[in-house]
């Protein structure tokens, strides 16, 4: 395959990529003002259907249809919300496009705004990211400056304002309409389904939730056409994508791809291979919440939406983890149970108190004191939880718990057997 | 939609069994209308949705995932199961998830008998417990002189804060912490609220508690009674939980009263001087300066030859006969009859209300609940239901928080209902009748002066009112006289257009209407206090020679 | 209770949203800057600042986790311990830095310059091991070594400052 086309990251690596200067010098702010000046609402949001974009956050749900959904003919104002809350363990790529192009995020709000009759963007960043919250702020003001964002945008009558919105350590406000409540100056809790935000969303309006690299995406989709966008993926799954992948690969990072690549090129061309020569051992391939791979597995998979399906996981947000033979994929298990333990927003009874409970029993077979009705126990309450609860993290609590148990039944076997060698007699309860 | 949609109807097929429910219910409901009950926690009529203790969850065709059926309306055509193995193993997981960390301490918990948890886990609970990790314990802890929580019994259905939040509009409660630490609290440790109790009467667990029922009999050993609470006018129905000769609690839960599930604190925790053994439970009779015991048909013996003594003595006027505003018409009625009986004139009853003067102005024009109801705006003079009347402010506020109605206060007290005013006017003491000239067409600065406020709140407050088509007008027991009838005028002065006005006295005490209605005939109060002001004055009380 | 150029930013943030509720999480942050935690008097403060009820901000300083609503040391060390972090040793840098401040997780030094805490992903899973001070830009790919520097330089900046007034 030839170099792959860089959409998101072909401005990462220059020098000072952050300021408005060297944006504009690289095609910045070409697509929003064709869009204002030159397209009608409707035909940007049917470039972007064309292009098959789908987002970026972890769902993949098509963006342009996402769009099509707001009410065009509502009388409340519509609201642009960019989600840039990354939590997801294991993905950090869109912190990487907010610290090397803000720009090319605002400018992607601002072409959804245009497209949907929108005049505020909020872009709500998780709270630790304050220092990328500084450099989004500061990439705004200069947009303000030159007559980018505000009133009369480029001199036509489209006027926008964006603002940055920090959060305060949750997860669970990556869940699009928990992080309207939390913009509205809430609680995270996920709100009751339907009605979605497009048609209710902030403030009861209208909104729009996009993530940061969906968003940013955008412009040159515009630029250069949805059909061009399409492309550079699959038939389904349209474009190049941002993975992030951390663990142990000689060279982790944010890389683009086109969708469809695979996972082994991925590891051994842009990682450099698995760190000391190591062999590979498991791969959770789309941000911690979807479901863990074997070696094998990941061997012969594709990046696209439906070639990981086939090996039973997910692309989710492209947060890729690698383990190598090294890894105790019990131990990496228990960290993922504690976490969610630890996010879940408490509104539902199986996230909350089955969380909860489930990070006990991992507590205790990790001290020794496994039994060996635990691995039923678990799966039945995983059963209890999946499908069950209030928004999504109940299921993302019990995928990588039952897959792990699925694909690695010996590290789950090894852990129980622990309390044997700690132990003469059982684990006092 | 339009509004009528619940005069139609749909079908939906149950567990496979067609039925006919009404268009547009609620699922749980419309199940509920054919005799399925869903079981539930967080689901409480009348309060926002909330979907999260996950027990309502119903499979309903065509749809990924099992649906809450408190959320879910129904379509025609609809299929659901309830009943499958499916919805018997959710309920199961539920429940022992909410068991998990609970403290399974129904043997000391006052909830017990009556608790909504322990009933669902009887019905449709696992029989083994298979948590065996560590509980977290939190120790109960009083938030309140009346209320405790205890919060490891807590399902988190928060009932109570939305009630706090909803029907009261006090938002006391407080969601804290996250994830499985969470619990039910308030701002600092300490209820900043009305204490209306009625988030322990929605609560369905033992979580939070009224203080004064800790540790007392079991719900199934109360002899319940429902009666009427002799607070206020608003009359609503309590059940009073009695044993022996003790009053333990007073409810209204499942209560079918005007108040439907409401109480406000005096309804709630003001009973117990029933209980009080300083309270007078047998006749007394004074001899040689000393109250002793006596019985009924010597006390009465007694106070009829003192009467008859004191008729013959100094004329059949010299005893008056005085009514109450807080006794029941029977009552009042049986005094004015032992009035004749005396062949005295001197019947009265001290009033709460210039009674006399309103009902004679507003002619039969009295608000009914379902005019407030319907009001476009609610309009306090000189009172507040608050204080006066909770159960008509709580009712009166429900249009006001939907915006469908807007309220508008002016009272020289700092009334609370003013919190969800569009406007208030503070005014000086005694200000009522002017204000109501200046609202009527009199001048609004002569109005504002004498009333104590700013011409334009005169001007603000006549334009609020004029723009009224509905008018509620709720006058308090701060006017008199002149403003009484100034404030029943004011449907006839107010300018722009004719308007439907009705009028509400908020009168303090619970039979004051029924004492004006018995009694309200007889001699003036303060004719009678004039006539017998020695007797009052005197400082020795009389005794038999 | 926050100083004028603090008072201000609150201001400018009730311009930003139609609900002034929504400025809560910003003004929470705002005020957390200037006293390194968020006391209920201040909490009790920001509802009137912000028209809303105290019962409002508690809910929320009590949900989201980087609100302090107890002192914590002048450098807050938040060492991520997600899987990502920890299949690249984070536990041993948190370990490291209990050992050299004598302290446990979620204590605070008896200077009152440390407290260390372990969170979880904070999005640097290619830079891991990795920690937060307080909201500051991170510091990655941790070794012992980078601790032991992170650590003097900390102090010397406490020092500085603490003699600057």
């Amino acid at each position: 395959m030839a170099d792959p086309v860089k959409v998101v990251s072909k401005r990462f690596g220059i020098p000072d990529s952050h300021t408005l200067d060297v944006y504009l010098q690289h095609d910045g702010y070409v697509a929003l003002e064709k869009a204002v000046k030159s397209m009608q609402p409707a035909e940007v949001i049917d470039e972007v259907k064309k292009s098959a974009l789908r987002g970026r956050g972890g769902a993949g749900f098509p963006t342009g249809m996402k769009w099509g959904f707001v009410p065009k003919d509502s009388p409340k104002p519509k609201y642009i919300v960019c989600n840039a809350d990354e939590s997801e363990p294991g993905t950090f790529k869109d912190r990487a496009v907010m610290e090397f192009d803000p720009h090319s995020l605002i400018e992607g709000c601002l072409i959804a705004a245009y497209a949907l009759g929108s005049h505020t963007c909020y872009i709500y960043i998780r709270g630790e990211y304050g220092w990328v919250q500084d450099i989004m702020d500061v990439a705004i003001r200069e947009a303000y400056a030159k007559g980018y964002c505000g009133k009369n945008i480029l001199g036509t009558d489209f006027s926008c304002d964006v603002y940055t919105h920090p959060g305060a350590g949750a997860y669970i406000c990556g869940e699009e309409t928990a992080l309207l409540n939390s913009l509205e100056g809430k609680r995270g809790h996920p709100r009751i389904k339907p009605p979605f935000p497009a048609v209710e969303g902030l403030y009861g309006c209208p909104t729009v939730v996009n993530n940061v690299e969906t968003l940013a995406t955008v412009p040159w989709i515009i630029q250069h056409g949805g059909d061009t966008f399409r492309q550079l993926g699959t038939e389904k799954s349209g474009g190049t994508r941002l993975v992030s992948v951390c663990g142990h690969v000689n060279k982790p990072g944010v890389y683009e791809i086109p969708l469809g690549y695979p996972m082994k090129d991925l590891l051994e061309k842009e990682c450099g291979g698995i760190r000391n020569g190591n062999k590979l051992k498991a791969v959770i391939p789309g941000g911690s919440s979807v479901p863990i791979i074997t070696a094998e597995e990941a061997y012969r998979v594709k990046l696209d939406f439906e070639s990981i399906g086939e090996v039973g996981s997910m692309l989710g947000s492209g947060g890729v983890i690698v383990m190598d033979e090294t890894a105790d994929v019990f131990e990496s298990t228990f960290r993922l149970v504690h976490f969610y333990k630890h996010e879940s927003c408490g509104w539902c009874t199986p996230c909350r108190d089955g969380g909860d409970w489930m990070e006990q029993i991992f507590d205790r077979i990790s001290i020794g004191g496994g039994r060996s009705e635990d691995l039923d126990l678990i799966t039945s309450l995983g059963r209890n939880i999946e499908g069950k609860s209030h928004c999504a993290l109940g299921d993302a609590l019990v995928w990588p718990i039952t897959s792990a148990m699925k694909k690695f039944p010996e590290d789950f076997q090894r852990a129980l057997d622990r309390g044997k060698k700690l132990l003469r007699e059982p684990a006092a309860v | 939609m339009s509004t009528d949609t619940t005069s139609q109807t749909c079908t939906i097929t149950v567990d496979g069994v067609p039925v006919v429910v009404p268009a547009g219910a609620l699922l749980i409901e419309a199940l509920k209308m054919q005799g399925i009950d869903i079981p539930n926690f967080c689901y409480y009529q009348n309060l926002p949705a909330q979907a999260s203790c996950r027990m309502c969850l119903v499979r309903i065709e065509k749809m990924p995932r099992l649906q809450p059926s408190c959320t879910t309306i129904v379509k025609d055509g609809m299929a659901v199961e309830v009943n499958t193995p499916e919805i018997t193993d959710m309920r199961r997981g539920m429940l022992e998830f909410m068991l998990a960390d609970h403290p399974l301490d129904c043997p000391v918990c006052d909830r017990g008998g009556e608790c909504e948890l322990q009933d669902n886990v009887f019905k449709f609970g696992h029989v083994d417990a298979r948590f065996t990790e560590d509980k977290h314990p939190i120790p109960d802890v009083d938030i309140s002189p009346f209320i405790y929580n205890d919060a490891q019994r807590c399902v988190f259905c928060y009932r109570c804060v939305r009630v706090c939040d909803v029907w009261m509009d006090v938002g006391a409660l407080a969601k804290l912490n996250r994830g499985s630490h969470e619990t039910i609290g308030t701002f600092d440790g300490w209820l900043d609220c009305e204490h209306c109790g009625n988030c322990v009467d929605v609560c369905p667990t033992g979580t939070l508690m009224h203080t004064s029922y800790k540790y007392g009999p079991r719900p199934w050993n109360l002899d319940e009674t429902e009666t009427t609470c002799s607070y206020c006018a608003d009359g609503c129905r309590v059940r009073l939980g009695s044993r022996g000769n003790v009053v333990h609690r007073s409810v209204a839960r499942q209560g079918t009263g005007i108040n439907e599930e409401y109480l406000c604190v005096k309804g709630r925790y003001g009973f117990d001087y029933i209980n009080s053994g300083e309270r007078v439970t047998q006749p007394l009779i004074r001899k040689h300066g000393e109250l002793r015991p006596a019985t009924w048909d010597d006390a009465l013996e007694h106070v009829a030859k003192r009467l008859g003594d004191i008729a013959k003595a100094k004329g059949a006027d010299a005893v008056a006969v005085l009514g109450s505003t807080r006794i029941t018409n029977e009552a009042n009625v049986a005094i004015a009859i032992v009035a004749d009986a005396l062949d005295t004139t001197q019947l009265s009853y001290k009033p709460d209300f210039d009674l006399a003067t309103f009902m004679k102005s507003v002619a039969g024009r009295l608000a009914t609940k379902a005019d407030i109801a319907s009001a476009d705006t609610i309009f306090v003079i000189g009172g507040d239901p608050k204080e006066d009347q909770p159960l008509t402010a709580h009712q009166l506020l429900q249009p006001v928080l939907k915006g469908r109605s807007a309220l508008y206060v002016a009272s020289s007290r700092l009334a609370r209902i003013r919190k969800r005013a569009s406007q208030f006017v503070h005014l000086r003491p005694g200000g009522e009748a002017v204000l109501l000239l200046g609202l009527a067409g009199g001048s609004s600065d002569v109005s504002a002066k004498s009333a104590g406020c700013a011409p334009s709140d005169v001007e603000a407050l006549r334009k609020a009112l004029e723009a009224s088509r509905r008018l509620v007008v709720m006058v308090g027991s701060e006017c008199h006289g002149a403003a009484l009838e100034a404030a029943a005028a004011l449907g006839s002065l107010l300018g722009d257009g004719e308007r439907h006005v009705t009028y509400r006295p908020l009168v303090e005490d619970n039979n004051s209407v029924g004492a004006y209605d018995t009694l309200g005939q007889g001699v003036a109060y303060s004719e009678v206090i004039g006539a017998l002001g020695d007797l009052i004055t005197a400082s020795t009380p009389s005794e038999p020679t | 209770m926050l100083t004028p150029e603090r008072e201000k930013k609150i201001d400018e943030l009730l311009t930003r949203y139609p609900s002034s509720r929504s400025a809560l999480l910003p003004a929470l942050w705002v005020a957390q800057e200037q006293y390194g935690w968020i006391s209920l008097e201040l909490q009790r403060y920001l509802a009137i600042r912000l028209g809303i009820t105290p019962e409002q901000v508690r809910e929320v300083v009590t949900f989201y986790s980087m609100y302090n609503d107890r002192p914590v040391g002048k450098y807050h060390l938040q060492v991520c311990c997600t899987t990502p972090c920890m299949l690249m040793g984070s536990d041993d840098v948190i370990g490291y830095l209990e050992k050299k401040l004598d302290i446990g997780r979620g204590q605070t030094t008896g200077d009152g310059l440390f407290t260390v805490s372990q969170v979880e992903c904070l999005g640097s899973c290619g830079t891991a091991p990795m920690l937060q001070v307080n909201r500051e830009k991170y510091d990655e790919n941790l070794t012992t070594e980078k601790v032991d520097a992170l650590l003097d330089r900390l102090r010397t900046q406490a020092a500085a400052e603490g003699s600057n007034g």
